[in-house]
Protein backbone atom coordinates (compact mmCIF):
# COMPACT_ATOMS: atom_id res chain seq x y z
CA UNK A 1 0.00 0.00 0.00
CA UNK A 2 2.83 2.72 1.01
CA UNK A 3 4.56 1.77 -1.89
CA UNK A 4 2.09 2.33 -4.38
CA UNK A 5 1.26 5.29 -2.55
CA UNK A 6 4.67 6.35 -2.83
CA UNK A 7 4.56 5.61 -6.55
CA UNK A 8 1.20 7.84 -7.04
CA UNK A 9 2.78 10.83 -5.19
CA UNK A 10 5.77 10.51 -7.63
CA UNK A 11 3.94 10.37 -10.59
CA UNK A 12 1.50 12.98 -9.48
CA UNK A 13 5.06 15.15 -8.66
CA UNK A 14 6.35 14.45 -12.24
CA UNK A 15 2.86 15.16 -13.69
CA UNK A 16 2.99 18.60 -11.33
CA UNK A 17 6.62 19.09 -12.97
CA UNK A 18 5.62 18.77 -16.38
CA UNK A 19 2.89 20.90 -16.38
CA UNK A 20 5.74 23.43 -14.60
CA UNK A 21 7.56 23.08 -17.88
CA UNK A 22 4.72 22.58 -20.20
CA UNK A 23 6.86 24.46 -22.91
CA UNK A 24 9.45 21.30 -22.85
CA UNK A 25 6.91 18.61 -21.23
CA UNK A 26 6.79 15.55 -23.81
CA UNK A 27 3.25 14.18 -23.31
CA UNK A 28 4.21 10.77 -22.60
CA UNK A 29 5.63 11.33 -19.28
CA UNK A 30 1.90 12.77 -18.15
CA UNK A 31 -0.21 9.82 -19.50
CA UNK A 32 2.49 7.54 -18.55
CA UNK A 33 1.14 6.81 -15.51
CA UNK A 34 -2.65 5.52 -15.89
CA UNK A 35 -0.75 2.45 -17.69
CA UNK A 36 0.09 1.19 -14.75
CA UNK A 37 -2.92 0.23 -12.32
CA UNK A 38 -1.43 -2.92 -10.26
CA UNK A 39 -4.29 -3.69 -7.58
CA UNK A 40 -3.44 -7.46 -7.18
CA UNK A 41 -0.60 -7.38 -4.91
CA UNK A 42 -2.28 -5.00 -2.80
CA UNK A 43 -6.12 -6.67 -2.38
CA UNK A 44 -4.57 -8.72 0.14
CA UNK A 45 -3.67 -6.36 2.41
CA UNK A 46 -6.60 -3.68 2.05
CA UNK A 47 -8.26 -3.16 5.43
CA UNK A 48 -10.94 -0.88 5.52
CA UNK A 49 -10.52 3.03 4.89
CA UNK A 50 -10.97 4.68 8.20
CA UNK A 51 -11.83 8.07 6.75
CA UNK A 52 -15.63 7.63 6.09
CA UNK A 53 -16.43 11.33 5.52
CA UNK A 54 -16.38 13.48 2.32
CA UNK A 55 -17.44 17.17 2.53
CA UNK A 56 -18.80 19.15 0.09
CA UNK A 57 -19.33 22.82 -0.49
CA UNK A 58 -22.32 24.82 -0.24
CA UNK A 59 -25.65 24.20 -2.37
CA UNK A 60 -23.23 21.29 -3.99
CA UNK A 61 -22.88 17.78 -4.27
CA UNK A 62 -19.77 17.66 -6.47
CA UNK A 63 -16.52 15.02 -5.31
CA UNK A 64 -13.51 17.34 -4.92
CA UNK A 65 -10.08 15.98 -5.53
CA UNK A 66 -9.73 14.92 -1.68
CA UNK A 67 -12.92 13.44 -2.14
CA UNK A 68 -12.17 10.73 -4.53
CA UNK A 69 -9.03 9.91 -2.86
CA UNK A 70 -10.91 8.78 -0.39
CA UNK A 71 -13.44 7.28 -2.07
CA UNK A 72 -11.20 5.10 -4.38
CA UNK A 73 -9.79 3.58 -0.54
CA UNK A 74 -13.16 2.56 -0.22
CA UNK A 75 -13.26 1.21 -4.05
CA UNK A 76 -10.72 -1.08 -3.50
CA UNK A 77 -11.19 -1.91 0.00
CA UNK A 78 -15.25 -2.80 -1.36
CA UNK A 79 -13.67 -4.73 -4.16
CA UNK A 80 -11.98 -7.04 -2.20
CA UNK A 81 -14.71 -8.36 -0.24
CA UNK A 82 -18.53 -8.25 -0.40
CA UNK A 83 -19.06 -5.99 2.42
CA UNK A 84 -22.41 -3.83 2.23
CA UNK A 85 -22.45 -0.24 2.88
CA UNK A 86 -24.56 2.97 3.29
CA UNK A 87 -23.70 6.25 2.31
CA UNK A 88 -25.77 9.18 4.16
CA UNK A 89 -25.85 12.63 2.74
CA UNK A 90 -26.12 15.72 5.28
CA UNK A 91 -26.25 19.65 5.14
CA UNK A 92 -25.50 22.51 7.22
CA UNK A 93 -28.35 24.08 8.61
CA UNK A 94 -28.11 26.79 6.43
CA UNK A 95 -31.18 27.21 3.91
CA UNK A 96 -34.08 25.02 3.51
CA UNK A 97 -34.50 22.02 5.19
CA UNK A 98 -37.01 20.49 2.62
CA UNK A 99 -34.22 21.30 -0.24
CA UNK A 100 -31.15 20.18 1.94
CA UNK A 101 -33.49 16.71 2.19
CA UNK A 102 -32.86 16.73 -1.41
CA UNK A 103 -29.18 17.93 -1.67
CA UNK A 104 -28.37 15.34 0.82
CA UNK A 105 -29.54 12.87 -1.16
CA UNK A 106 -27.65 13.76 -4.06
CA UNK A 107 -24.73 14.13 -2.29
CA UNK A 108 -25.02 10.16 -1.05
CA UNK A 109 -26.13 9.05 -4.82
CA UNK A 110 -22.68 11.12 -6.23
CA UNK A 111 -20.59 8.96 -3.93
CA UNK A 112 -22.62 5.80 -4.66
CA UNK A 113 -22.20 6.74 -8.55
CA UNK A 114 -18.53 7.38 -7.61
CA UNK A 115 -18.10 3.70 -6.19
CA UNK A 116 -20.37 2.43 -9.16
CA UNK A 117 -18.10 3.85 -11.86
CA UNK A 118 -14.96 2.04 -9.91
CA UNK A 119 -16.37 -0.72 -9.71
CA UNK A 120 -18.64 -1.55 -7.00
CA UNK A 121 -21.79 -2.85 -7.56
CA UNK A 122 -25.05 -0.82 -6.85
CA UNK A 123 -26.73 -3.25 -5.11
CA UNK A 124 -24.30 -3.23 -2.15
CA UNK A 125 -24.54 0.22 -1.68
CA UNK A 126 -27.59 1.92 0.20
CA UNK A 127 -28.28 5.85 0.51
CA UNK A 128 -29.84 7.64 2.74
CA UNK A 129 -30.62 11.37 3.49
CA UNK A 130 -30.76 13.14 7.06
CA UNK A 131 -30.52 16.81 5.05
CA UNK A 132 -29.49 18.90 8.21
CA UNK A 133 -31.22 16.99 10.53
CA UNK A 134 -28.49 15.14 11.93
CA UNK A 135 -24.91 17.58 12.36
CA UNK A 136 -22.02 16.51 13.65
CA UNK A 137 -21.12 19.94 14.94
CA UNK A 138 -23.61 22.34 16.17
CA UNK A 139 -22.35 25.43 16.06
CA UNK A 140 -22.29 28.36 13.65
CA UNK A 141 -18.89 29.49 11.63
CA UNK A 142 -17.46 28.15 8.58
CA UNK A 143 -15.61 25.42 10.01
CA UNK A 144 -18.65 24.05 11.54
CA UNK A 145 -20.38 24.10 8.66
CA UNK A 146 -18.04 22.68 6.79
CA UNK A 147 -18.21 19.63 8.62
CA UNK A 148 -21.76 19.50 8.69
CA UNK A 149 -21.83 19.48 4.61
CA UNK A 150 -20.71 15.51 3.85
CA UNK A 151 -21.57 12.25 3.17
CA UNK A 152 -20.57 9.60 5.45
CA UNK A 153 -19.90 6.34 4.54
CA UNK A 154 -21.29 3.05 7.40
CA UNK B 1 -14.10 58.83 16.88
CA UNK B 2 -12.62 55.58 17.63
CA UNK B 3 -14.78 54.71 20.02
CA UNK B 4 -17.30 55.72 17.62
CA UNK B 5 -16.17 53.11 14.63
CA UNK B 6 -15.72 50.34 17.55
CA UNK B 7 -19.76 50.77 17.87
CA UNK B 8 -20.08 50.67 14.15
CA UNK B 9 -18.35 47.25 13.49
CA UNK B 10 -20.32 45.61 16.99
CA UNK B 11 -23.60 47.08 15.34
CA UNK B 12 -22.99 45.57 11.95
CA UNK B 13 -23.43 42.08 12.35
CA UNK B 14 -26.48 42.52 14.15
CA UNK B 15 -27.89 45.14 11.58
CA UNK B 16 -26.77 43.37 8.58
CA UNK B 17 -29.37 40.64 8.17
CA UNK B 18 -32.32 43.10 8.33
CA UNK B 19 -30.23 45.26 5.73
CA UNK B 20 -30.09 42.68 3.17
CA UNK B 21 -33.64 43.10 2.53
CA UNK B 22 -36.16 45.98 2.60
CA UNK B 23 -38.73 44.53 4.72
CA UNK B 24 -42.31 45.18 3.27
CA UNK B 25 -44.22 48.17 4.94
CA UNK B 26 -48.18 48.26 3.91
CA UNK B 27 -48.18 51.47 5.76
CA UNK B 28 -51.59 49.96 7.32
CA UNK B 29 -52.55 51.33 10.88
CA UNK B 30 -54.09 48.25 13.60
CA UNK B 31 -58.01 49.83 13.52
CA UNK B 32 -58.89 50.93 17.50
CA UNK B 33 -61.22 48.19 18.85
CA UNK B 34 -63.54 49.08 22.35
CA UNK B 35 -64.67 45.57 23.28
CA UNK B 36 -67.16 46.07 25.79
CA UNK B 37 -68.34 42.26 27.28
CA UNK B 38 -71.05 41.98 30.04
CA UNK B 39 -72.13 38.86 31.79
CA UNK B 40 -73.36 38.18 34.89
CA UNK B 41 -70.51 35.75 35.53
CA UNK B 42 -67.67 37.64 35.91
CA UNK B 43 -65.30 34.42 35.66
CA UNK B 44 -66.46 33.82 31.98
CA UNK B 45 -66.88 37.34 31.16
CA UNK B 46 -63.23 38.28 31.71
CA UNK B 47 -62.24 34.88 30.16
CA UNK B 48 -64.22 36.15 26.92
CA UNK B 49 -63.25 39.19 26.92
CA UNK B 50 -59.60 38.67 27.27
CA UNK B 51 -59.67 35.16 24.47
CA UNK B 52 -61.30 37.89 21.79
CA UNK B 53 -59.26 41.02 22.77
CA UNK B 54 -55.84 38.45 22.05
CA UNK B 55 -57.26 37.20 18.63
CA UNK B 56 -57.79 40.34 17.23
CA UNK B 57 -54.97 41.90 18.92
CA UNK B 58 -52.64 39.35 17.29
CA UNK B 59 -54.36 39.08 14.07
CA UNK B 60 -52.60 43.02 13.84
CA UNK B 61 -55.59 44.44 12.19
CA UNK B 62 -56.95 45.76 15.20
CA UNK B 63 -55.17 46.98 18.23
CA UNK B 64 -57.73 46.66 21.53
CA UNK B 65 -58.27 49.90 23.57
CA UNK B 66 -58.03 50.32 27.43
CA UNK B 67 -61.45 50.17 28.74
CA UNK B 68 -60.00 53.12 31.36
CA UNK B 69 -60.73 55.21 28.54
CA UNK B 70 -64.13 54.48 27.61
CA UNK B 71 -66.62 57.13 28.54
CA UNK B 72 -69.58 54.66 28.82
CA UNK B 73 -70.57 51.73 30.60
CA UNK B 74 -71.22 48.25 29.10
CA UNK B 75 -74.92 48.67 30.82
CA UNK B 76 -75.36 52.52 29.37
CA UNK B 77 -73.76 51.09 25.72
CA UNK B 78 -76.17 47.87 25.44
CA UNK B 79 -79.24 50.70 26.21
CA UNK B 80 -78.04 53.27 23.59
CA UNK B 81 -75.02 53.85 21.60
CA UNK B 82 -73.82 57.04 21.75
CA UNK B 83 -71.31 56.88 18.30
CA UNK B 84 -70.08 60.65 19.30
CA UNK B 85 -68.88 59.01 22.86
CA UNK B 86 -66.98 56.00 21.10
CA UNK B 87 -65.21 58.31 17.99
CA UNK B 88 -64.47 60.88 20.71
CA UNK B 89 -61.52 58.31 22.07
CA UNK B 90 -60.78 57.36 18.61
CA UNK B 91 -62.52 54.10 18.84
CA UNK B 92 -62.85 52.70 14.78
CA UNK B 93 -64.52 49.85 16.16
CA UNK B 94 -66.97 49.67 18.66
CA UNK B 95 -67.96 45.21 19.91
CA UNK B 96 -71.02 44.62 22.03
CA UNK B 97 -71.20 41.27 24.02
CA UNK B 98 -73.44 40.14 26.13
CA UNK B 99 -72.82 36.35 27.77
CA UNK B 100 -75.65 34.61 29.33
CA UNK B 101 -75.49 31.39 30.91
CA UNK B 102 -78.12 28.84 29.85
CA UNK B 103 -79.25 25.58 30.42
CA UNK B 104 -77.96 24.53 27.00
CA UNK B 105 -75.05 26.09 27.69
CA UNK B 106 -73.17 29.49 27.48
CA UNK B 107 -75.34 31.77 24.87
CA UNK B 108 -73.93 35.13 23.26
CA UNK B 109 -75.17 38.60 21.66
CA UNK B 110 -72.80 40.70 20.10
CA UNK B 111 -73.13 43.63 17.84
CA UNK B 112 -70.48 45.53 15.84
CA UNK B 113 -70.51 49.18 15.18
CA UNK B 114 -68.99 51.89 13.08
CA UNK B 115 -68.52 54.72 15.42
CA UNK B 116 -66.99 57.12 12.56
CA UNK B 117 -70.31 55.83 9.86
CA UNK B 118 -72.48 56.02 12.49
CA UNK B 119 -73.43 52.32 12.10
CA UNK B 120 -74.48 49.23 13.27
CA UNK B 121 -72.12 46.70 11.04
CA UNK B 122 -74.06 43.51 12.12
CA UNK B 123 -75.49 41.85 14.94
CA UNK B 124 -75.36 38.02 15.61
CA UNK B 125 -76.56 35.62 17.95
CA UNK B 126 -73.88 32.50 19.07
CA UNK B 127 -74.23 29.64 21.30
CA UNK B 128 -72.01 26.79 22.24
CA UNK B 129 -71.83 24.38 25.14
CA UNK B 130 -70.46 24.81 28.78
CA UNK B 131 -66.99 23.53 28.01
CA UNK B 132 -66.40 25.35 24.69
CA UNK B 133 -66.38 28.81 26.02
CA UNK B 134 -62.88 29.59 24.11
CA UNK B 135 -64.11 28.74 20.72
CA UNK B 136 -67.35 30.36 21.27
CA UNK B 137 -65.09 33.47 22.27
CA UNK B 138 -62.69 32.40 18.85
CA UNK B 139 -66.48 32.33 17.09
CA UNK B 140 -67.32 36.08 18.28
CA UNK B 141 -63.47 37.01 17.12
CA UNK B 142 -64.74 35.66 13.67
CA UNK B 143 -67.23 37.76 13.75
CA UNK B 144 -66.08 41.15 14.42
CA UNK B 145 -63.56 40.68 12.12
CA UNK B 146 -65.26 39.68 9.21
CA UNK B 147 -67.97 42.75 10.04
CA UNK B 148 -65.05 45.18 9.87
CA UNK B 149 -62.73 43.72 7.28
CA UNK B 150 -64.86 41.50 4.90
CA UNK B 151 -62.67 38.40 5.64
CA UNK B 152 -63.41 35.58 6.76
CA UNK B 153 -61.61 35.04 10.61
CA UNK B 154 -59.31 32.28 11.12
CA UNK B 155 -59.42 32.29 15.24
CA UNK B 156 -61.41 29.20 15.66
CA UNK B 157 -58.39 27.45 13.86
CA UNK B 158 -55.21 24.91 15.12
CA UNK B 159 -51.64 24.46 14.48
CA UNK B 160 -49.34 21.91 14.40
CA UNK B 161 -45.68 21.72 15.28
CA UNK B 162 -42.39 19.55 16.09
CA UNK B 163 -40.84 19.60 19.33
CA UNK B 164 -37.68 18.19 19.24
CA UNK B 165 -35.92 16.79 22.19
CA UNK B 166 -32.28 15.08 21.82
CA UNK B 167 -33.22 12.37 19.25
CA UNK B 168 -36.67 12.72 19.56
CA UNK B 169 -39.41 14.58 18.19
CA UNK B 170 -42.85 15.06 19.15
CA UNK B 171 -46.19 16.58 17.08
CA UNK B 172 -47.56 18.89 19.05
CA UNK B 173 -51.17 20.23 18.84
CA UNK B 174 -52.82 23.90 19.85
CA UNK B 175 -55.39 26.42 18.98
CA UNK B 176 -54.09 29.13 17.11
CA UNK B 177 -53.61 31.27 20.38
CA UNK B 178 -51.45 28.83 21.79
CA UNK B 179 -54.20 27.44 24.42
CA UNK B 180 -54.86 24.05 24.10
CA UNK B 181 -51.31 22.39 23.74
CA UNK B 182 -51.02 19.15 23.69
CA UNK B 183 -48.65 16.33 22.87
CA UNK B 184 -50.95 14.42 20.35
CA UNK B 185 -47.87 11.90 18.86
CA UNK B 186 -44.44 11.58 20.74
CA UNK B 187 -40.84 9.99 20.29
CA UNK B 188 -40.59 10.73 16.46
CA UNK B 189 -37.00 9.45 14.95
CA UNK B 190 -36.97 12.55 13.27
CA UNK B 191 -40.64 14.49 12.24
CA UNK B 192 -40.41 16.90 8.87
CA UNK B 193 -42.76 18.37 6.83
CA UNK B 194 -46.39 17.84 8.75
CA UNK B 195 -49.17 18.56 6.93
CA UNK B 196 -53.29 18.57 7.83
CA UNK B 197 -55.53 17.14 5.24
CA UNK B 198 -58.24 19.28 4.23
CA UNK B 199 -60.87 17.48 7.04
CA UNK B 200 -58.70 18.20 9.61
CA UNK B 201 -58.46 14.58 10.69
CA UNK B 202 -55.22 13.31 9.56
CA UNK B 203 -51.85 14.64 9.42
CA UNK B 204 -49.37 13.26 6.61
CA UNK B 205 -45.42 13.44 7.79
CA UNK B 206 -41.95 12.43 6.61
CA UNK B 207 -40.35 10.52 9.50
CA UNK B 208 -37.35 8.07 9.60
CA UNK B 209 -38.43 4.49 10.90
CA UNK B 210 -34.39 2.28 11.17
CA UNK B 211 -32.76 5.19 9.54
CA UNK B 212 -34.91 5.05 6.52
CA UNK B 213 -37.07 8.33 5.51
CA UNK B 214 -41.22 7.11 5.03
CA UNK B 215 -44.07 8.77 4.52
CA UNK B 216 -46.89 8.47 6.94
CA UNK B 217 -50.44 9.34 7.81
CA UNK B 218 -50.78 10.08 11.53
CA UNK B 219 -54.66 9.94 12.78
CA UNK B 220 -55.27 12.69 14.80
CA UNK B 221 -57.77 11.13 16.87
CA UNK B 222 -57.04 7.46 17.70
CA UNK B 223 -52.95 7.65 17.06
CA UNK B 224 -52.02 5.32 14.46
CA UNK B 225 -49.54 5.34 11.78
CA UNK B 226 -49.91 4.18 8.25
CA UNK B 227 -47.03 4.36 5.63
CA UNK B 228 -48.03 4.87 2.04
CA UNK B 229 -44.16 5.97 0.53
CA UNK B 230 -41.63 4.06 1.68
CA UNK B 231 -39.40 3.81 -1.50
CA UNK B 232 -35.28 3.68 -1.71
CA UNK B 233 -33.85 7.00 -0.99
CA UNK B 234 -36.05 10.25 -0.49
CA UNK B 235 -39.20 9.97 0.73
CA UNK B 236 -40.30 13.46 1.52
CA UNK B 237 -42.22 16.58 1.47
CA UNK B 238 -45.79 15.60 1.52
CA UNK B 239 -49.01 18.11 0.96
CA UNK B 240 -52.50 16.97 0.72
CA UNK B 241 -54.17 18.35 -2.35
CA UNK B 242 -56.80 20.70 -1.83
CA UNK B 243 -59.79 17.90 -2.13
CA UNK B 244 -57.58 15.83 0.85
CA UNK B 245 -57.86 12.94 -2.58
CA UNK B 246 -53.86 13.10 -3.52
CA UNK B 247 -50.65 13.99 -1.37
CA UNK B 248 -48.05 15.07 -3.64
CA UNK B 249 -44.23 14.38 -2.66
CA UNK B 250 -40.58 13.82 -3.17
CA UNK B 251 -39.14 10.43 -4.05
CA UNK B 252 -36.01 9.40 -5.82
CA UNK B 253 -35.86 5.75 -6.62
CA UNK B 254 -35.50 6.19 -10.16
CA UNK B 255 -32.22 7.46 -9.06
CA UNK B 256 -33.59 11.09 -10.11
CA UNK B 257 -35.55 13.07 -7.30
CA UNK B 258 -38.76 14.29 -8.26
CA UNK B 259 -42.30 15.31 -7.42
CA UNK B 260 -44.71 12.52 -7.46
CA UNK B 261 -48.52 12.32 -6.78
CA UNK B 262 -50.26 9.74 -4.17
CA UNK B 263 -53.97 8.65 -5.13
CA UNK B 264 -55.13 7.83 -1.84
CA UNK B 265 -57.81 5.73 -2.42
CA UNK B 266 -55.75 3.52 -5.39
CA UNK B 267 -52.97 3.29 -2.97
CA UNK B 268 -51.14 4.70 -6.26
CA UNK B 269 -48.01 7.00 -6.77
CA UNK B 270 -47.73 8.50 -10.13
CA UNK B 271 -44.79 10.33 -10.88
CA UNK B 272 -44.98 14.11 -12.28
CA UNK B 273 -41.89 15.70 -13.11
CA UNK B 274 -38.87 14.40 -14.77
CA UNK B 275 -35.85 16.21 -15.44
CA UNK B 276 -32.51 15.04 -13.43
CA UNK B 277 -32.39 18.10 -11.15
CA UNK B 278 -33.24 18.21 -7.67
CA UNK B 279 -37.04 19.04 -7.64
CA UNK B 280 -38.75 18.51 -4.29
CA UNK B 281 -40.91 21.00 -1.68
CA UNK B 282 -44.63 20.19 -3.93
CA UNK B 283 -47.71 22.91 -2.99
CA UNK B 284 -50.71 22.74 -4.32
CA UNK B 285 -52.30 26.16 -6.34
CA UNK B 286 -56.02 26.02 -3.76
CA UNK B 287 -57.90 25.02 -6.89
CA UNK B 288 -56.12 22.13 -7.56
CA UNK B 289 -55.23 22.80 -10.98
CA UNK B 290 -51.42 23.93 -10.27
CA UNK B 291 -48.31 22.72 -8.21
CA UNK B 292 -45.29 25.29 -7.36
CA UNK B 293 -42.03 23.42 -6.37
CA UNK B 294 -38.54 24.28 -6.00
CA UNK B 295 -35.58 23.18 -8.48
CA UNK B 296 -32.34 23.67 -9.22
CA UNK B 297 -32.64 22.97 -12.64
CA UNK B 298 -30.69 25.91 -13.55
CA UNK B 299 -28.10 25.60 -10.96
CA UNK B 300 -29.32 27.10 -8.45
CA UNK B 301 -32.70 26.47 -6.23
CA UNK B 302 -35.55 29.00 -7.77
CA UNK B 303 -39.93 28.38 -7.84
CA UNK B 304 -41.30 26.97 -10.50
CA UNK B 305 -44.96 26.26 -11.13
CA UNK B 306 -46.71 23.65 -13.66
CA UNK B 307 -49.81 21.85 -14.01
CA UNK B 308 -50.90 19.23 -11.68
CA UNK B 309 -49.87 16.35 -14.58
CA UNK B 310 -46.52 17.87 -14.87
CA UNK B 311 -46.98 19.83 -18.23
CA UNK B 312 -46.61 23.78 -18.68
CA UNK B 313 -43.67 24.43 -16.16
CA UNK B 314 -43.61 27.96 -15.56
CA UNK B 315 -40.21 29.72 -13.41
CA UNK B 316 -41.39 31.70 -10.76
CA UNK B 317 -38.78 33.49 -8.56
CA UNK B 318 -36.06 35.19 -11.12
CA UNK B 319 -34.53 37.64 -8.15
CA UNK B 320 -32.03 36.24 -5.74
CA UNK B 321 -30.12 32.62 -6.23
CA UNK B 322 -31.77 30.66 -3.18
CA UNK B 323 -35.41 30.65 -3.32
CA UNK B 324 -36.94 27.42 -1.35
CA UNK B 325 -39.93 26.22 0.60
CA UNK B 326 -42.85 27.51 -1.23
CA UNK B 327 -46.26 27.21 0.26
CA UNK B 328 -49.18 28.27 -2.52
CA UNK B 329 -51.51 30.96 -0.14
CA UNK B 330 -55.00 30.08 0.02
CA UNK B 331 -56.64 32.64 -1.57
CA UNK B 332 -54.34 31.90 -4.46
CA UNK B 333 -52.33 34.81 -5.40
CA UNK B 334 -49.29 34.35 -3.92
CA UNK B 335 -46.35 32.00 -3.00
CA UNK B 336 -44.98 32.06 0.79
CA UNK B 337 -41.21 31.31 0.16
CA UNK B 338 -38.11 31.52 1.64
CA UNK B 339 -35.07 33.65 0.09
CA UNK B 340 -31.48 33.36 1.16
CA UNK B 341 -28.68 36.47 -0.13
CA UNK B 342 -25.80 36.83 1.31
CA UNK B 343 -26.52 34.27 4.03
CA UNK B 344 -28.98 36.10 5.40
CA UNK B 345 -32.33 35.00 5.15
CA UNK B 346 -36.29 36.34 4.83
CA UNK B 347 -39.42 35.37 4.55
CA UNK B 348 -41.17 36.36 1.57
CA UNK B 349 -44.13 36.19 -0.66
CA UNK B 350 -44.52 36.58 -4.61
CA UNK B 351 -47.14 36.60 -6.77
CA UNK B 352 -47.21 33.78 -8.95
CA UNK B 353 -46.44 35.43 -11.98
CA UNK B 354 -43.20 36.31 -9.96
CA UNK B 355 -43.79 40.05 -9.71
CA UNK B 356 -44.09 41.91 -6.85
CA UNK B 357 -41.48 40.43 -3.91
CA UNK B 358 -42.23 41.07 -0.27
CA UNK B 359 -39.62 40.62 2.41
CA UNK B 360 -41.90 39.94 5.47
CA UNK B 361 -39.38 38.89 8.23
CA UNK B 362 -35.24 38.03 8.18
CA UNK B 363 -32.79 36.25 10.24
CA UNK B 364 -29.95 33.89 10.74
CA UNK B 365 -32.35 30.98 9.61
CA UNK B 366 -36.05 31.01 8.65
CA UNK B 367 -38.15 27.93 7.14
CA UNK B 368 -41.44 26.52 7.01
CA UNK B 369 -43.96 29.15 6.18
CA UNK B 370 -47.34 27.99 6.67
CA UNK B 371 -50.70 30.18 6.11
CA UNK B 372 -53.61 30.62 8.03
CA UNK B 373 -56.90 29.65 6.68
CA UNK B 374 -57.90 33.03 5.28
CA UNK B 375 -54.47 33.74 4.02
CA UNK B 376 -54.04 36.66 6.10
CA UNK B 377 -51.14 35.41 8.27
CA UNK B 378 -48.33 33.35 8.33
CA UNK B 379 -46.46 31.17 10.51
CA UNK B 380 -42.47 30.26 10.26
CA UNK B 381 -39.58 28.72 12.10
CA UNK B 382 -36.72 31.05 12.53
CA UNK B 383 -33.54 29.90 14.76
CA UNK B 384 -31.21 31.89 16.18
CA UNK B 385 -27.92 30.83 17.73
CA UNK B 386 -28.86 27.40 17.66
CA UNK B 387 -32.60 27.68 18.96
CA UNK B 388 -35.85 27.39 16.83
CA UNK B 389 -39.15 29.14 17.69
CA UNK B 390 -42.33 29.18 15.59
CA UNK B 391 -43.19 32.96 15.00
CA UNK B 392 -46.50 34.69 13.49
CA UNK B 393 -46.79 37.79 10.79
CA UNK B 394 -49.33 39.15 8.85
CA UNK B 395 -48.91 38.87 5.21
CA UNK B 396 -49.34 42.12 4.27
CA UNK B 397 -46.21 43.32 6.55
CA UNK B 398 -45.93 43.52 10.40
CA UNK B 399 -43.90 42.82 13.42
CA UNK B 400 -43.24 38.85 14.04
CA UNK B 401 -44.49 37.67 17.22
CA UNK B 402 -43.45 34.01 18.52
CA UNK B 403 -45.91 31.58 19.43
CA UNK B 404 -43.69 29.08 20.86
CA UNK B 405 -41.85 29.46 24.09
CA UNK B 406 -37.64 30.19 24.30
CA UNK B 407 -36.91 26.94 26.11
CA UNK B 408 -38.17 24.56 23.68
CA UNK B 409 -36.88 23.60 19.95
CA UNK B 410 -40.02 24.30 17.89
CA UNK B 411 -40.36 24.11 14.41
CA UNK B 412 -42.38 22.88 11.17
CA UNK B 413 -45.46 24.77 12.15
CA UNK B 414 -48.41 23.64 9.71
CA UNK B 415 -51.72 25.56 10.17
CA UNK B 416 -55.04 23.63 9.64
CA UNK B 417 -56.95 24.47 6.83
CA UNK B 418 -60.24 25.89 8.39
Amino acid sequence: MNSHRSIKFAVVAMAAAGLLFAGCAKKEVVSEPAAKPTTAPVQKTVSKPSTISVYFAFDKSNLDSASQAVLDAWATWLNSNSTHVTVEGNCDQRGSREYNLALGQRRADSVRDYLVSHGVSASRIDTVSFGEEKPVCTGSGEACWAQNRRADIR
Amino acid sequence: MRRLLLVCCLLLPILSHAAEFEIYQSGYKPLQLALLVKSASANEQALVANVVRNDLDSSQSFKAMNPLSFLDTPEQTWAKVEYDDWRIIGADTLALVDLTDTAAGWHAEVQVHDPFRNKLLSTVRLDAPHDAIRQLAHSISNHIYQSVLGIPGYFNSHVLYVRKHGEYSDLIYMDQDMANQQVVGSNFTLLLSPDWSPDGQVVALNTYVGNRPRLEFFNLRDGSRTAFGNFKGLNSTPEFSPDGRYVAATLSYTGDINIYIYDIKADHWQRITRDTAIDTTPTWSPDGKQIAFVSNRTGDPQIYRMNADGSDVTRVTTIGNYNTSPVWSPLGDRIAFVTKKDWAYALATVRVDGSDIRYLATGQQIESPTWSPNGQMLMYAAGESGIRRVYRIPAWGGTPEAVTPPNIDASDPAWSRH
